[in-house]
């Protein structure tokens, strides 16, 4: 960092229309003093705030996302949207300590329309402390490259972790008590890591691992050979595999394609069988001092 | 090697193979089983080569690395004939006294022979070892003699005179007559009569029909198949010749592991060389039979030993199992008729033809006939592979043939038929070895694996194992299987943590109906079966779990 | 070639739940149920495919030679004096619990809870899992044998069996077919789509969903 350099941290505030945008702009007009670090985006309800949204305003750049909306059961609209932005946040935490970003980094409060002296509270609170977190990534180590690819990561598992919260995270009952205790429970927990955690650690692994995939050594002609010796018998299918699998150690995806069309069978019974079984393995394993 | 065109130059050959051999020469026998060559055989059989070079013995003494010979427990085995002296824990060091001492000086090395643990009491000879001495070893006895690699060796011991017998001497009908009257019944778990299998399959409509091998033996504990295959495949091959005759199909496939090199290996040799000495191929021995066999390799998954997904397997799809409302022997692989029976029923067969089923029907109980490889293993004193006449009683196996429990501990029980068997508690023992007693008694005898559990075992923690193993190997695509195992799995899990509630029990109990009931195949459908027999023999220990007292065993702790 | 092949398959008489039932050989249970309008429930059946007996809860109880047992309706073939009963306490044990198992899987599936309602199942009897898939197969067999594409295909065994698309083929097939998402039971079928999609696809997978 060069020297004479101070931090000033980008917030970025989705707050809803009805309560805490109102609050905010109370503060405002009532000129109760707070930093000036938080841009403002005004939506109609806190329930409009996706986890796509979160994660595009820190990979543009900002160092902090908050969200305020109005109070549990104040909900200005029939579907009390503020419960979905309640539980879209408890997720979104989660993802963020998987990713290593931390979780404080983003604040979900309610505010309502008379309460302006709060809003000003809670920003004189919220913004020193990113402040004294620092810029994205700092305080949790890393660096700019690294922080891109996780987010990037999570943003393509994004559709898939929408639909799971709908259909597998789903609290029935619309209380304050029923969100917090389903969310800090051990249920979700292990849900979460099951269904999101484990996808998403897989992504992040095999996206790394893409670039050393590429580079490790496959030697085709014999690979070559075997398939030829067996070609368009699709009821080899088994024997081959394993003769790849035994003289290559692993089974490249291109190597998948070719058995699929060399013995005319559909590439996913190809997928079914070297997944079937712990026999084959599609990565290049490190080998193990038997040998 | 011209080619056997005829039973007369067979026996011609078989003269002279023995003719070239002196019954009194010397000739050792090292045991080059799994278990032997996992305790670095390897290098006795270096050591002995140097050793017979050295003294430039190579033409008066035979040396021959075998198959298993079964004592598991007491490896590296060394068994010098004719004396049939038996030499157990050989180390390399060992080789040039044993050269000198035993082979050339005929003297016994007193160290060297089996000694029993309690009474001090030596036994030198084979026949007179404990383990071997209660055992009738009709089937593996021959592992000892032969090299599995040699074809000689095979024919040196009578090899290949019942199918001989069967292509000149019987139709194929009277051959299925003689399995049949020697209620012969598979040996692979599921007990049926492979003469009506048989029947079926040559009864079934078709031209084209298929005999199969089944080598996979999946099951936790057993690895007899694999000591008899790999030690006198040519047995097994045979069987499968003369069955095919018996049938009237002319290809066979041999389905086995393959994470066994030496096993595929001696397999491959033996094709080869039968094929060489005209014993398989076309017009085998001149007869006009002709007969092909195929080797197949699984995929290591322990659904794919269920017969009809065994069959998937070998055209080349997922091994999955369907139900078997067609029998497998009426519309197999491709939809032929296709019969399959176990590695050691098959090596039953020449048995059967050479001696008749009179002789054969002459061990064995009323409803199971002859002899059975089982492998013992666990808390055991003397693991390996025996082999008893169906009758015995499984103290009998336990205590004269096994020694007994090591560290002095109490037999808990026995558990059959790895994770779709049961339990036997001690107090039932003296049940005899047998398909239907054991059956009756909730723990069918499976494949021939016994595990022995002695006081110190947790029963709940034994099928929290077996649960999780069949989670792991069952194909998955029936509900009651997939998901039943899944609950049942972790119902287990929690009362061996500690952590069972009231009603887990009934709750278990409920489930395995289902599971039992409605599952696609036997996989589902006898994976609550350890869990059964252990409720109905050691519900004490799951009580104890659950009201949270610790458990029998956890108390001597 | 079997006799008769040729020749038009042979009627024959069975019994369902006391209704004489006509049905020509080589039918299945639940063919001939569903000609009499006699209702058994299924998951994993479709007309278009070829009957899978995964789900089992089909399951019936038959009656031959003298002999009882329990088999899926979709499978079995028929024979002449073949008796068969949809519901008695042991059929409709199994398909409670059945349905128990997939609730715990996918609590929200409609195909489910209307059967539980029939069977008194109930959801909360075991503890959540967190796939919602119930591995019917249906997609995979939909692809496979109607489409013909293989897009999909199932990975893994056991209790860990999932589905799982080919991306490379699922970037030119499906997103102008999809035929098989309204197939699915639950809604993972989508959740497999995208989450292959956010894998394979390069451009921004967010615009290419709304777009659809």
């Amino acid at each position: 960092m060069a020297a004479g350099y101070i931090f000033e941290p980008r917030i970025l505030g989705f707050l809803c229309n009805w309560c805490c945008y109102a609050g905010a702009d109370l503060a405002g007009v009532s000129r109760f003093q707070y930093p000036p670090n938080i841009r403002v985006i005004r939506v109609m309800c806190s329930g409009r705030v996706d986890l796509a949204h979160i994660f595009r305003a820190f990979a543009t750049g900002q160092d902090a996302v908050f969200i305020g909306g109005c109070h549990l059961n104040d909900c200005h609209y029939v579907t009390h949207g503020n419960y979905d932005a309640l539980g879209m946040v408890y997720i979104c935490k989660k993802l963020m300590e998987h990713i290593g970003l931390n979780p404080e980094r983003l604040r979900l409060e309610w505010v309502s329309a008379g309460e302006g002296i709060n809003f000003a509270n809670i920003m004189n609170e919220f913004i020193p402390r990113i402040e004294k977190l620092g810029p994205l990534g700092q305080s949790e180590g890393m660096d700019e490259h690294e922080l891109k690819f996780k987010l990037e990561a999570v943003t393509k598992l994004i559709p898939y972790i929408k639909l799971v919260l709908s259909e597998r995270l789903r609290v029935p009952d619309r209380s304050e008590e029923a969100y917090n205790k389903f969310f800090t429970g051990e249920e979700f927990n292990r849900l979460f890591n099951e269904l999101i955690g484990d996808k998403l650690a897989l992504y992040l692994n095999v996206s790394a691992r893409n670039q050393n995939v590429r580079t490790a050594a496959v030697d085709n002609d014999k690979i070559d050979r075997i398939i030829n010796k067996h070609q368009g018998k699709a009821s080899s299918l088994v024997q081959v595999l394993l003769e790849i699998q035994h003289e290559n150690h692993w089974i490249p995806h291109e190597v998948l394609d070719k058995v699929s069309k060399k013995l005319d069978v559909p590439l996913s019974r190809v997928m079914q069988i070297v997944t079937f079984h712990k026999t084959f393995s599609l990565i290049p394993e490190r080998r193990l001092c038997q040998e | 090697m011209p080619r056997i065109n005829s039973a007369a130059e067979l026996e011609e050959l078989r003269k002279g193979v023995l003719s070239g051999r002196d019954p009194d020469k010397p000739s050792i026998a090292i045991c080059a089983g799994m278990d032997c060559f996992s305790l670095d055989n390897g290098r006795i059989i270096s050591a002995f080569e140097e050793e017979v070079s050295k003294k430039d013995l190579k033409t008066k003494v035979d040396l021959r690395a075998t198959g298993c010979h079964g004592y598991c427990e007491k490896g590296p085995m060394v068994v010098i004939y004719p004396e049939e002296i038996c030499y157990v824990v050989v180390t390399p060091e060992d080789v040039p006294e044993i050269v000198s001492q035993t082979v050339l000086g005929k003297k016994v090395i007193d160290r060297l022979i089996y000694a029993d643990p309690d009474t001090g009491e030596k036994a030198a000879h084979q026949s007179q070892v404990p383990f071997y001495k209660n055992q009738m070893r009709h089937i593996i006895g021959n592992n000892s003699k032969i090299d599995p690699k040699s074809i000689d060796d095979y024919l040196a011991v009578g090899g290949y005179s019942a199918l001989s017998k069967s292509l000149f001497e019987m139709s194929p009908e009277q051959v299925l007559e003689e399995i049949k009257k020697a209620n012969l019944r598979g040996r692979g778990g599921g007990g049926f009569p492979a003469g009506r299998k048989w029947e079926t399959a040559r009864n079934a409509p078709g031209k084209e029909k298929y005999v199969i091998v089944n080598a996979h033996e999946g099951e936790v504990g057993a690895f007899m198949d694999r000591a008899l295959f790999t030690g006198n495949p040519h047995s097994v091959l045979e069987g499968l010749i003369i069955g095919a005759y018996a049938i009237g199909s002319h290809q066979g496939f041999i389905y086995t592991r393959h994470d066994t090199p030496p096993l595929k290996n001696h397999i491959d040799i033996a094709l080869a060389k039968a094929e060489e000495y005209g014993l398989l191929g076309e017009n085998i021995l001149g007869s006009g039979f002709n007969f092909n066999v195929e080797v197949h390799l699984d995929i290591g998954i322990f659904v794919s030993g269920e017969s009809s997904a065994l069959m998937r397997s070998i055209e080349g799809n997922p091994p999955e199992p369907r139900p078997k409302y067609i029998r497998t022997s009426v519309s197999g692989i491709w939809g032929k008729p296709s019969d399959l029976n176990n590695v050691e029923t098959w090596a039953n067969v020449p048995l059967i033809i050479n001696k008749g089923s009179e002789w054969y029907t002459s061990t064995g109980t009323e409803g199971s006939k002859g002899t059975k490889l089982v492998s013992l293993s666990g808390n055991i004193i003397n693991s390996g592979v025996a082999e008893v006449p169906f009758g015995t009683s499984i103290r009998e196996i336990i205590y004269d043939i096994g020694g007994g429990i090591p560290n002095g501990k109490k037999l808990k029980a026995v558990h059959f038929g790895g994770p779709m068997g049961g339990s036997i508690p001690e107090s039932l023992i003296d049940t005899p070895l047998d398909f239907d007693e054991l059956a009756k008694l909730g723990a069918p005898i499976g494949a021939g694996s016994m595990l022995v559990l002695d006081e110190d075992t947790s029963m709940v923690d034994v099928i929290r194992y077996f649960l999780d193993f069949l989670s792991n190997e069952s194909c998955g695509k029936c509900v009651p299987c997939r998901e039943g195992i899944r609950q049942m799995l972790k119902i287990v899990t929690n009362i061996s943590d500690g952590k069972g509630r009231e009603g887990d029990i009934e709750l278990l109990e409920e489930i395995s109906e289902v599971t039992g009931a409605a599952s696609l195949c036997a996989l589902g459908k006898s994976a609550s079966d350890p869990l059964l027999s252990t409720l109905r023999y050691f519900r004490d220990e799951y009580e104890a779990n659950i009201a949270k007292v610790k458990s029998p065993a956890e108390k001597r702790e | 070639m079997i006799m008769g092949e040729h020749k038009k398959k042979s009627e024959i008489i069975v019994q369902i739940d006391g209704k004489e039932v006509k049905a020509s050989e080589g039918m299945t249970v639940l063919e001939a149920a569903q000609s009499a309008d006699i209702f058994i429930p299924t998951l994993c059946f479709h007309e278009k495919l070829e009957p899978y007996g995964g789900c089992r809860i089909c399951t019936v109880e038959v009656e031959v030679r003298g002999w009882t047992k329990l088999v899926a309706a979709c499978l079995y073939p028929l024979e002449q004096d073949l008796v068969v009963r949809t519901r008695s306490e042991k059929v409709d044990k199994i398909r409670k619990m059945i349905l128990e198992f997939l609730l715990a899987h996918a609590p929200n599936s409609p195909q489910l809870l209307e059967l539980a309602q029939e069977y008194g199942a109930d959801k909360d009897r075991f503890e959540k899992e967190s796939s919602f898939c119930i591995v019917c197969g249906i997609c995979v067999r939909y692809c496979a044998e109607v489409k013909k594409k293989n897009a999909v295909g199932f990975v893994d065994c056991g209790a860990r069996r999932e589905i799982s698309f080919i991306p490379e083929i699922a970037l030119t097939e499906c997103i102008d077919c999809k035929e098989c998402f309204p197939l699915c039971p639950t809604s993972y079928l989508q959740a497999a789509f995208v989450l292959t999609e956010s894998q394979a696809f390069p451009e921004d997978s967010s615009q290419t969903a709304l777009m659809k």
